[in-house]
C-alpha cells in the first residue's frame, strides 16, 4: 500500500477523517494537559506562598568573615537576572560589645551594649535628623529611636570593649533615620533602628543597640582589633513577581552557582536563602506528583482510547464495501492493517502537532470553569509550556496509532464475511465474554483492594464487613500521613481493573436488560416503545458501547465534582483544625485580657512543651470546664483550691500578731503573706508593722495587696522571715483576726480562730518537722492560731519556713483528656498498656522557669483537637494555669493566650482585621483562610480533579462525535425504516416519540448508573489523594444536576438533528433508492 | 491429460442461521475445462453465489472436494487463500461499488491488485494501460468511476479482475445493472479475454442474453447442479445445436424437472425401466401407454 493510495483514501473520506482528527486531537490534547496543568497549579501555589511568605524568607544573604569584592555584584545580577532587584551590604561585629568583661557583658552603668555596624553609602540609607553623617574615623551615629530610648545625644562618647584588653571610643556625631524603614533590608536589623531589650538575668535587662559607622571608620577602628570577628554581609532583595514555576530549576541552579563562585574566595561563606528552601520544596512537591498524575491521566486515556476505537470501528464499517473489494483483489489482513496504520499515522502526526494547543485551550477553559478554578489564579504563560507536554502528546499519538489500527483486524474479517453475500452469519461471542474477562477483572480489583485493606491495618473480614467505611478511614488516615498511595502500581490498578471489568460486565448485561425491557413492552398496545426497543435490540453491541461511554463519561465528571467539593471541604476543615477556628489569635502571656471579641467561640490557654528525654513536643490546652466536661463525658471532680479566697475588692490584709520573746536576744518578727491570683500566679507580700521587735502583745501586721489584672487573690500561706541575733532559732507567734479590707474601707474578719477548725496548712520545709499549728491563747488574748516555727541555717543559706495551704507532697493531680497517640505512645512506653480512663500519669514539662512534673488523671481520649498535632493534653484552664503559674511571677506568667473566632465568611474583612490588629498584646493572627488556600493548592488532589474534569469534557465530546457519527452512518438504514413507517401512516410527532423512547431507554439507565459509578469512583479515589483526614464525601447535588443536564441536552441536540433529518426526508425517494 | 481447471466433487456447504442449518450446496459435482467460458444460472437460493464464493476461496465447503488448478481449496491456509485470490482467481461483481474504488482512476484501480501483489510501479502501470486498452477504455485512463458509464465501469472491473493474470475469472451478474447495449459490450469483452488469453470464465447470471451466448450453461436448483445446456456454433458464432441435459452425478442421481414431476404426479418413488438405449422413469402407479402394470 503506497502513501499516495493512503492519501487518496484520506482525501476521499476527508469529512470522516476530519471528525476523527478532531477526536484524535482532543485525546492528544488531554494527555498533554497534565504537565501543563501541574505547571499552572505550581505557579498558583508558588505565587500564593510567595505572596504570603515572610519577607525575610524571600531574601538571599551572603555572609563572610572577609570583605566581598564589589565587582562581584555583577555575578549575582547576571545569575539571578530579573529576580534580583538590589544588593545591599553591611559590615558588623559578630557580637555585642560592652564596657566590661566581654564574656559577661552586663552592659555599662546604663545597662547598654553596642553593635558597631558599618554601611556603604550612608547617604543613600539615612537622613540626618541631627548632626552629620559619621564619615570620619572615630565617628559614629545612632538612630532616632535609640537616641530617644538612651538619652544619648550628639557629642556624647561611647566607650566599649570589643576585646577584653582593648577599648575604643567613638563620638556620636549624628542622629540618623532610615530613608526607607520599610525596606526589606532593615528586616533583620531592628537592633540598628530601634535597639532591643535583652534579658540578662531574671532581674536584669540590657538594652542593645547598633552604632552606625562608615566602612572606613569601621575598618580602621574596629576590624583591626584582635579576637573580634566581623561579618561582611550582602543582602539580595528579590522580585517575587519574577518567580515562575517554570524557572524553579534555573533559579535554584543560579543560587547554587552564586554560592559556588563566591565560596572560592570565601571558604567560610554562609548563604542564608529562604528562597532556596521555598523553591526546593515546590520543585520537590511538583516532581513527586508529576509521575502520578501522568499515570492517572493514562488511566483516563484508556476510556478515551476506547471511544476513539469505537468511532474508528464505525468508520471502518462504512468502508466495509471498499475493504471487501480490496480483499477480493487479494488484499491481506496485514495489508489492510498497514493501510489503516498509515492513515492513522498521518492523523497522529497532525494530532501530535495540535495536541499541545488543544491542551492549552483546555487549560484556559479549566481556569474559568473547572471545579477548582479558583486555585488556578496565577495565569498562564504560554512561553512556559513544559516539554513534557509535547512528549506526552507524541506518546498518546503513537499509542493511538496502535489502538486505532486494532479495529482494522475485525473489520477485515467482517469485510471478508460481507463478500459471502449471505445472511448466515453465525453468532459469535467475543473472546472476553467467552473467557469471562469481566468477572476476572472485577475479582482481581477486589483482591487488590483487600490487599490494601490488610496492608493498612485491617485485621479481619468481620471488621471490614461490620464497618466497611473503616477501610476508607484507615486508608485516608494513612494516606494523610504519607504522600498518597498512588506510588504503588497495584493500588493504581484497582480502579482501572474495576472500571474495565464493570464496563465489560455491562456489555454482557446490556442485551439482557434490553431483552427484559422488551418483554415488558411486548404486550403494549402502542407501537412506539416496542419499535424503539427493537431498534436497540437489533444492534445491542453498538448501543451497549454508547451507554457505557455515557456511563464512563458521567462517572469521571461526577467523581471530579465530588472530589473537588470534598477537597474544598476537607481543606477548610483541615485548615480550621490547624488554626483551631476560622481565626486564631495568640496573645503574649500576661497580656491584658481583652473583652469578648466578635465571633469568639473559645478563649483558651495553648502552650507547647517538650519532653526533656525524647524531645517530643506536647501541646497543652486549657479549656473551659464546660467544654472539658463535654469531651470527657463527665464533669471532673470539683477541686477546691487551697487557701482563703479574698473578694475582688480586697485591698489589704491584716492580722494581729503576738510574738513571743526569744530568750536572751531581740527578735524582729517578720511575716510575708503568700497569695495567688485567679491564675495561680504567686506573690509574696510583706506584712508590715510599725515595730517588728515588739513581743508579748498583739500588734497589727498589714499587707497591701497590689493591683493585679487577675483578681481575686487567694491567701495560700504565710512566710516567716524573722531575724534575730542568732542565725538559727525557734520562735512562736500567735495569729488572730485575719482581716481583709476592701477598697471602700470595709473590713471583714476572715478567721478569728475562735470556733473555726484549724486550717489545713502545713510547713513547707526541706526537712520534716513535727506539726506546729495549734489553737491557743496568747497571754491576755482570745483564742488564736499558735504557730511554732524555726529558722535555721543550711549551709550558707537561712531556711525561712513557709506555712502553705498547698500540699507538701507532690503536685496536684489534674483531670486531663489525652490524645489517642499520646495515650498509646507514652502509656505503652511507661507501662505495659496504653493509658486508660482513670489512670494516673505524669508528664515532665520543660518550662522557661524549669522542669516541672504534671500529674494527671485520665478522663478521656480524643483522636484530634483543632490546632494540635497528634500529641496533646487538654485540661480545665483553671487547673492547668494554676499548675503552670505555680512558679511564675507577676511579670511573666501563663494566661489564656488564645482566642478562637468564627467568621460569617471564611475570610476576614478589612474592618475586622483592623480591629483585631489593634488589640493589645497580640502576637499573631492565624487565619484558616490562608492555610486553606495553601492546602487547596496542593498539586496532587488538584491535578487529579483537573484531569478527571478535563477527561469528562473530552470524553463527552468524543461520545457525541461517536454517537453523532453512528446516527449519520445508520441514517440510510433508518431512513428506509422510517420511510416505510411513514408510508404506513406514522406521523412526524410519533417519529419524535420513537426516537425519544429510544434515547430514554439508553440514557436513563446510563445516567443512573453513571451517577452511582461516579460516587463509587470518588469513594475509591479519595484515600489515594491524601485528601484531608476524616472528611466525608461531599456530594454537590446542584453541580451534579448541572452535569446531567449537560449530557441530556447534548444528546437531545443529537436526537433533534436525527429526528429532523428523518422527518424531512422524502418517502418516495427513500423507498426508491433504498439503502443508497 | 486432464485439462480440467475446476473440479468440484460432492461439494457441500452448510450455513448456520441463528438456530437453523441451511444446506446451501447439497453435493455439487462440477468440472470446468481450462479456457472454457460457461454460465451458472438458477433461482435465488439455488446456491450459485455460494459456489462462486467457494471457487473464489472466500468461503470453505463443509464437505466435498474442490480443486482449481493445482490448488486444493479445502487445504489452503489463510495466507494461501490470500495468494490464491490475488493470483489465481479474479472477480467481477454486479455492483460497481464492489469492483471499483471511487477515489482511484481507472488506471489506478487496475493497478491495485498488482500493487497488492508487490509489482513495481512502472510495470504495473504499463500493464494497466494494456488491459484498459484491451477492453476498449484507452481514453479513460485518468477518469474516476463517477466519470464513466455503467458499462465502462464494468469493463474496468474486468480489467481489474485480470490484472494479475489469473487462471479463473468469476463474474457475478456482471451485466445485472447495465442496459442491453452495455451488456453486450461487457460480454464481448469477456469473450475476447477468453479467446485471447485462454482465460477460464464462469459467469453467474440471470440474464438469458448472456446465458444464451455461452456454450455451456449449468442450471442450479436447491443446492445442486441439475441441468446442463450445451451449444454448438458455426464459425460465425451462430448457435447450431442446443441440448439441455439433466446432470447425472457420480452417484448416478439425476434431478427431474419439476414440471415433469408435477405432470406425472410423481411422489416418493419411481420405477425405472431399462430399454434399449434409454431408461424410462415411471411414477409409482402409472399406465404405460397401452400397458397396465
Amino acid at each position: 500500500m503506497s502513501w499516495s493510495f493512503i492519501l487518496k483514501r484520506l482525501w476521499r473520506g476527508r469529512r470522516e477523517m476530519l471528525m476523527l482528527l478532531v477526536a484524535f486531537s482532543l485525546v492528544t490534547g488531554f494527555f498533554a494537559l497534565s504537565p501543563l496543568y501541574l505547571r499552572a497549579l505550581g505557579e498558583s501555589a508558588l505565587r500564593y506562598a510567595v505572596d504570603n511568605a515572610h519577607p525575610r524568607d524571600l531574601m538571599l544573604s551572603l555572609i563572610s568573615a572577609s570583605p566581598f569584592d564589589q565587582t562581584r555584584r555583577s555575578i549575582i545580577m547576571h545569575e539571578l537576572g530579573a529576580v534580583a532587584v538590589s544588593i545591599e551590604n553591611r559590615t558588623r561585629l559578630d557580637s555585642i560589645v560592652c564596657n566590661e568583661d566581654a564574656n559577661v557583658c552586663l552592659g555599662d552603668e546604663n545597662r547598654r551594649a553596642y553593635v558597631p555596624t558599618a554601611y556603604e553609602r550612608l547617604t543613600d540609607r539615612f537622613i540626618v535628623v541631627e548632626g552629620e553623617y559619621p564619615t570620619g574615623d572615630g565617628h559614629a551615629a545612632i538612630s532616632e529611636d535609640v537616641a530617644r530610648r538612651t538619652d544619648l545625644k550628639v557629642g556624647d562618647t561611647i566607650t566599649f570593649y570589643p576585646d577584653t584588653l582593648d577599648e575604643t571610643s567613638v563620638e556620636i556625631v549624628g542622629i540618623l533615620a532610615p530613608i526607607m524603614p520599610e525596606n526589606l533590608f532593615w528586616l533583620t536589623q531592628q537592633i540598628i533602628l530601634q535597639g532591643q531589650l535583652t534579658d540578662v538575668t531574671d532581674n536584669f535587662q540590657r538594652f542593645d543597640f547598633g552604632v552606625i559607622m562608615s566602612e572606613g571608620a569601621y575598618a580602621a577602628q574596629i576590624a583591626p582589633i584582635g579576637r573580634v570577628s566581623t561579618s561582611y554581609e550582602w543582602y539580595v532583595e528579590t522580585d517575587t513577581d519574577a518567580f515562575r514555576a517554570a524557572d524553579l530549576n534555573s533559579l535554584i541552579s543560579a543560587i547554587e552557582n552564586i554560592e559556588r563562585m563566591f565560596r572560592i574566595d570565601h571558604p567560610d561563606l554562609r548563604v542564608v536563602s529562604g528562597i532556596t528552601t521555598l523553591l526546593n520544596q515546590f520543585q520537590s512537591d511538583l516532581s513527586a506528583v508529576e509521575g502520578t498524575i501522568i499515570l492517572f491521566a493514562g488511566g483516563v486515556l484508556l476510556l478515551l482510547f476506547y471511544q476513539l476505537m469505537t468511532t474508528t470501528a464505525l468508520i471502518l464499517e462504512r468502508h466495509a464495501v471498499e475493504w471487501s473489494s480490496i480483499i477480493s483483489r487479494g488484499g491481506s489482513t496485514e495489508q489492510l492493517g498497514m493501510m489503516q496504520a498509515g492513515t492513522m499515522t498521518i492523523l497522529a502526526l497532525l494530532a501530535f502537532v495540535s495536541g499541545v494547543p488543544v491542551a492549552v485551550g483546555i487549560l484556559i477553559l479549566a481556569m474559568r470553569f473547572s471545579p477548582l478554578s479558583n486555585v488556578l489564579d496565577a495565569g498562564l504563560s504560554v512561553t512556559t509550556i513544559p516539554p513534557l507536554s509535547f512528549v506526552l502528546s507524541g506518546i498518546s499519538a503513537l499509542a493511538a496509532i496502535v489502538v486505532l489500527t486494532i479495529p482494522a483486524i475485525p473489520a477485515a474479517s467482517a469485510s471478508l464475511i460481507s463478500l459471502k453475500q449471505s445472511v448466515s452469519r453465525p453468532p459469535t461471542t467475543p473472546a472476553w465474554a467467552r473467557y469471562y474477562l469481566d468477572i476476572v477483572l472485577i475479582g482481581l480489583s477486589i483482591i487488590l483492594l483487600l490487599r490494601l485493606y490488610f496492608l493498612f491495618g485491617g485485621t479481619s473480614f468481620e471488621q471490614l464487613f461490620a464497618n466497611p467505611s473503616a477501610l476508607i478511614d484507615a486508608l485516608t488516615t494513612r494516606a494523610a500521613q504519607e504522600t498518597g498511595l498512588l506510588n504503588d502500581p497495584f493500588n493504581l490498578a484497582i480502579p482501572a481493573l474495576f472500571i474495565t471489568g464493570t464496563a465489560l460486565l455491562w456489555l454482557r448485561l446490556f442485551p439482557l436488560i434490553m431483552q427484559g425491557i422488551s418483554i415488558l413492552f411486548s404486550r403494549a398496545n402502542g407501537l412506539i416503545a416496542p419499535l424503539a426497543l427493537w431498534n436497540i435490540a437489533r444492534d445491542p453491541g453498538h448501543y451497549a458501547q454508547f451507554v457505557m461511554i455515557i456511563i464512563g463519561t458521567l462517572a469521571i465528571g461526577i467523581a471530579s465534582l465530588i472530589l473537588a467539593a470534598t477537597h474544598d471541604a476537607g481543606a477548610w476543615k483541615a485548615a480550621r483544625n490547624t488554626t483551631g477556628a476560622d481565626v486564631a489569635l495568640t496573645f503574649a502571656a500576661g497580656a491584658p485580657s481583652v473583652n469578648l471579641l466578635p465571633g469568639e467561640v473559645q478563649r483558651l490557654a495553648r502552650y507547647m512543651t517538650s519532653d526533656p528525654n525524647s524531645r517530643q513536643q506536647t501541646m497543652l490546652y486549657g479549656i473551659s470546664i464546660e467544654s472539658f466536661a463535654a469531651f470527657a463525658g463527665a464533669m471532673p471532680e470539683t477541686r477546691t483550691h487551697p487557701g482563703i479566697e479574698l473578694p475582688i475588692s480586697a485591698a489589704e490584709v491584716s492580722m494581729q500578731v503576738y510574738a513571743e520573746s526569744l530568750a536572751g536576744e531581740d527578735i524582729a518578727t517578720r511575716l510575708a503573706l503568700d497569695v495567688v491570683n485567679s491564675l495561680g500566679v504567686p506573690r509574696s507580700i510583706l506584712l508590715t508593722t510599725p515595730d517588728e521587735t515588739v513581743t508579748g502583745q498583739f500588734v497589727p501586721y498589714t499587707a497591701l495587696l497590689p493591683d493585679d489584672p487577675h483578681l481575686p487573690y487567694t491567701i495560700v500561706g504565710l512566710r516567716f522571715l524573722s531575724r534575730a541575733e542568732s542565725s538559727a532559732f525557734e520562735h512562736v507567734v500567735y495569729i488572730d483576726d485575719v482581716t481583709y479590707t476592701t477598697t471602700a474601707g470595709v473590713s471583714e474578719i476572715i478567721d478569728d480562730f475562735e470556733d473555726s477548725p484549724l486550717p489545713e496548712w502545713s510547713m513547707q520545709l526541706p526537712i520534716t518537722l513535727p506539726a506546729l499549728l495549734t489553737r491557743a491563747q496568747a497571754a491576755g488574748g482570745d483564742t488564736s492560731l499558735r504557730i511554732a516555727y524555726a529558722i535555721f541555717a543550711r549551709g550558707a543559706r537561712l531556711i525561712e519556713p513557709q506555712l502553705s495551704a498547698r500540699p507538701t507532697q507532690g503536685e496536684p493531680v489534674i483531670p486531663v483528656i489525652l490524645s489517642s497517640t499520646y495515650a498509646d505512645t507514652f502509656g505503652s512506653r511507661n507501662r505495659r498498656d496504653a493509658y486508660a480512663v482513670g489512670d494516673i500519669g505524669m508528664l515532665t514539662l520543660v518550662l522557661p522557669e524549669g522542669v516541672r512534673e504534671l500529674r494527671f488523671h485520665v478522663m478521656g481520649f480524643l483522636p484530634t483537637y483543632p490546632g494540635a498535632g497528634d500529641r496533646f493534653l487538654i485540661a480545665p484552664a483553671d487547673d492547668l494555669l494554676r499548675f503552670l503559674n505555680a512558679q511564675a511571677s507577676p511579670e511573666s506568667y501563663y494566661t489564656n493566650n488564645t482566642a478562637w473566632l468564627t467568621l460569617p465568611d471564611r475570610q476576614m474583612d478589612t474592618a475586622a482585621r483592623s480591629q483585631i490588629e489593634a488589640l493589645p498584646g497580640l502576637i499573631s493572627i492565624n487565619e484558616a483562610w490562608v492555610v486553606y488556600n495553601q492546602l487547596l493548592r496542593e498539586p496532587l488532589p488538584n491535578a487529579i480533579i483537573g484531569v478527571l474534569f478535563a477527561g469528562f469534557w473530552v470524553s463527552l465530546l468524543l461520545g457525541l462525535l461517536d454517537f453523532g457519527f453512528y446516527l449519520a452512518m445508520t441514517s440510510a438504514r433508518r431512513a428506509t425504516t422510517f420511510a416505510v413507517l411513514r408510508a404506513l401512516g406514522l406521523n412526524g410527532a410519533r417519529i419524535w416519540g420513537l426516537l425519544t423512547a429510544e434515547q430514554a431507554a439508553l440514557v436513563t439507565p446510563a445516567l443512573a448508573v453513571g451517577v452511582l459509578l461516579g460516587i463509587v469512583l470518588a469513594y475509591l479515589l479519595m484515600p489515594f489523594l491524601a485528601l484531608f483526614g476524616d472528611e466525608a464525601l461531599q456530594i454537590p447535588v446542584g453541580q451534579i444536576g448541572g452535569l446531567l443536564v449537560i449530557i441530556i441536552i447534548s444528546f437531545v441536540a443529537l436526537l433533534t438533528w436525527a429526528a429532523s433529518a428523518l422527518t424531512r426526508s422524502k418517502i418516495g425517494q427513500v423507498l426508491r433508492l433504498g439503502d443508497e | 491429460m486432464d485439462k480440467s481447471l475446476v473440479i468440484c466433487e460432492n461439494l457441500v456447504k452448510i450455513y448456520k442461521v441463528a438456530d437453523l442449518e441451511v444446506v446451501a450446496l447439497q453435493g455439487v459435482d462440477l468440472t470446468v475445462e481450462a479456457g472454457e467460458m460457461m454460465a451458472v444460472v438458477g433461482p435465488s437460493g439455488s446456491g450459485k453465489s455460494t459456489l462462486m464464493n467457494i471457487l473464489g476461496a472466500l468461503d470453505t465447503p463443509s464437505a466435498g472436494r474442490v480443486h482449481v488448478g493445482t490448488h486444493n481449496l479445502l487445504e489452503l491456509s489463510r495466507r494461501q487463500q490470500v495468494i490464491y485470490r490475488r493470483r489465481v482467481v479474479g472477480f467481477v461483481w454486479q455492483q460497481t461499488s464492489r469492483n471499483l474504488l471511487p477515489y482511484l482512476t481507472a488506471e489506478e484501480n487496475v493497478e491495485l491488485p498488482m500493487a497488492l501483489d508487490g509489482v513495481a510501479a512502472n510495470p504495473r502501470r504499463i500493464r494497466a494501460r494494456e488491459l484498459l486498452s484491451a477492453v476498449g477504455l484507452d481514453h479513460r485512463f485518468t477518469h474516476k468511476p463517477n466519470q464513466m458509464s455503467g458499462g465502462e465501469q464494468q469493463r474496468v472491473a474486468i480489467a481489474i479482475a485480470v490484472a494479475n493474470n489469473p487462471a479463473l475469472l468469476l463474474a457475478d451478474e456482471p451485466t445485472g445493472e447495465v442496459d442491453s447495449e452495455a451488456s453486450n459490450i461487457i460480454f464481448d469483452a469477456l469473450r475476447q479475454l477468453n479467446r485471447d488469453l485462454g482465460l477460464t470464465i464462469i459467469i453467474v447470471t440471470h440474464d438469458h442474453n448472456v446465458a444464451g451466448r455461452v456454450d455451456r450453461v449449468i442450471g442450479m436448483l436447491d443446492g445442486r447442479a441439475s441441468t446442463e445446456t450445451l451449444r454448438t456454433r458455426d464459425v460465425t458464432g451462430k448457435a447450431l445445436t442446443e441440448d439441455e441435459y439433466v446432470l447425472l452425478d457420480r452417484a448416478g442421481r439425476i434431478q427431474l424437472p419439476q414440471t415433469y414431476i408435477d405432470t406425472l404426479k410423481m411422489k416418493q418413488r419411481v420405477r425405472l425401466h431399462l430399454s434399449l438405449g434409454h431408461v424410462r422413469v415411471y411414477p409409482q402407479k402409472t399406465e404405460v401407454e397401452g400397458e397396465v402394470e
